[in-house]
C-alpha cells in the first residue's frame, strides 16, 4: 500500500472515530457547512453595505473587502472618483451606482478582472468583460437598483452573436445569473 | 448645410480620464462613444482625417489635435479611434440600425444614431467600438 493510501486510510479511521460519523457523511455535512460560511459571510458585508451612503464610505468599504488579488478594483474605484477629468465638466458621481457595483461584485465573490470599469458622465458606473466580439458582458449600474446590460454570446446556429439587451432590477439580474452558472462562468468568472 | 458623409475617415477623441482600462489591449471603452445627456448632445463629435489631406495618418490626428485644442479642449491622455464612414454604416446597416455622419464645421462633423431607451446606448457603443479599425495614442502621436 502506498504512503498516500495508508494516511488516507488513517484520515478515513481518525474521521469516524472522533465524529462518530462515517467518512461520506462528514465530508457532506463538511461541505454544507464551507457553503453556509461563505454565505454568511456575504450577507455580513452586504449587511455593513447597505447601511453606507456616502461615496467616502463606500470607497473605504471598496479598500476593506477587495484586498489582495481584487485590490485593483478599489484603487479602480478611487481613480476614478478623485482623479480630475479632461472635461470642463463636473460629473456627479451617484453613490447608489457605486453601491450597487460593489454588491454586485460581492455576491460575484470570484470574477475574472473586468477588461474596463468607467464612470459615465451621469455618474453612474459601467464594468466591461471582453473576451472578444461576440463575447462580452457590460453592466451599468443605474440607480435604485437598476442594471443596464448588454451581452453578446456566440451563436450555436448563426454567424451572428446572441444578443441579450436591456434593463433589469438588479437583484433579479443577481438571481438569474445565480440560476444559471454556466452562463455566470462563461461571462464572468472564465 | 450640414452634408451627409458617404466615405473617409474620421477621428473620435476618447479621453481615458473617466475609464480604467484593466487589460493591454488598447482599445477604446464604449462609454466614450455616449452621448453627454447633460449637453443635450444630439450627436457623437468625430474629425474628418481626408480634410487636411496630409501623406501619413499621423499627421492626420496631429492636425485634428490641433484643431480640437484651438477650440480650448486639450487631448492629454486619451486615444483617437478611427472609423471608415461606409465600413461602419453598412455594419449598422446589416443590424437594421441607422448611423449618418454630417459634415458639421469640417474637419468637424457630427456622428448620428438613435436610440430609444439608455440601455439601447449600449448596445449602439458596443457595435461602434467594433467598427473602429485603429486607434492611436496621443503618446504615440508625441513621438
Amino acid at each position: 500500500m502506498s504512503r498516500s493510501r495508508i494516511a488516507k486510510s488513517y484520515l478515513k479511521q481518525a474521521v469516524v472515530q472522533t465524529t462518530l460519523l462515517n467518512y461520506r457523511t462528514f465530508h457532506r455535512n463538511h461541505r454544507k457547512l464551507v457553503i453556509k460560511q461563505s454565505v454568511d459571510k456575504f450577507s455580513l458585508k452586504a449587511q455593513h453595505l447597505a447601511q453606507l451612503h456616502e461615496l467616502d464610505e463606500l470607497l473605504a468599504f471598496s479598500q476593506k473587502v477587495f484586498t489582495g488579488q481584487q485590490q485593483y478594483l478599489a484603487h479602480a474605484f478611487q481613480e476614478l472618483c478623485c482623479s480630475d477629468s479632461e472635461e470642463d465638466d463636473e460629473t456627479m458621481i451617484l453613490a447608489d451606482s457605486l453601491k450597487s457595483t460593489l454588491l454586485f461584485l460581492l455576491k460575484l465573490e470570484i470574477f475574472k478582472k473586468p477588461t474596463s470599469i468607467a464612470l459615465n458622465e451621469n455618474g453612474t458606473f459601467q464594468l466591461r468583460w471582453k473576451q472578444n466580439d461576440s463575447y462580452l458582458t457590460t453592466l451599468r449600474f443605474q440607480k435604485n437598483n437598476r442594471l443596464d446590460y448588454v451581452i453578446f454570446l456566440p451563436s450555436q446556429h448563426a454567424a451572428e452573436p446572441i444578443v441579450l439587451n436591456g434593463n433589469m432590477n438588479l437583484f433579479d439580474f443577481i438571481e438569474f445569473f445565480s440560476q444559471n452558472t454556466s452562463l455566470t462562468a462563461k461571462l464572468l468568472r472564465g | 448645410m450640414p452634408k451627409e458623409l458617404i466615405s473617409g475617415t474620421v477621428a473620435r477623441y476618447c479621453s481615458k480620464s473617466r475609464v480604467v482600462i484593466l487589460d493591454e489591449r488598447h482599445q477604446p471603452d464604449p462609454s466614450c462613444f455616449n452621448l453627454r445627456q447633460f449637453r443635450n448632445e444630439r450627436y457623437l463629435s468625430v474629425y474628418l482625417l481626408e480634410y487636411f489631406d496630409k501623406l501619413t495618418e499621423e499627421e492626420n490626428l496631429n492636425a485634428v489635435k490641433h484643431a480640437i485644442e484651438a477650440g480650448g479642449f486639450q487631448c492629454k491622455t486619451g486615444i483617437f479611434a478611427l472609423l471608415d464612414v461606409a465600413d461602419s454604416k453598412h455594419k449598422f446597416e446589416q443590424k437594421k440600425l441607422k448611423i449618418s455622419y454630417q459634415s458639421l464645421n469640417l474637419p468637424h462633423c457630427g456622428l448620428f444614431h438613435e436610440y430609444n431607451y439608455e440601455y439601447h446606448e449600449m448596445y449602439i457603443t458596443e457595435l461602434l467600438v467594433q467598427c473602429v479599425k485603429t486607434c492611436y495614442s496621443i503618446k504615440q502621436l508625441e513621438r
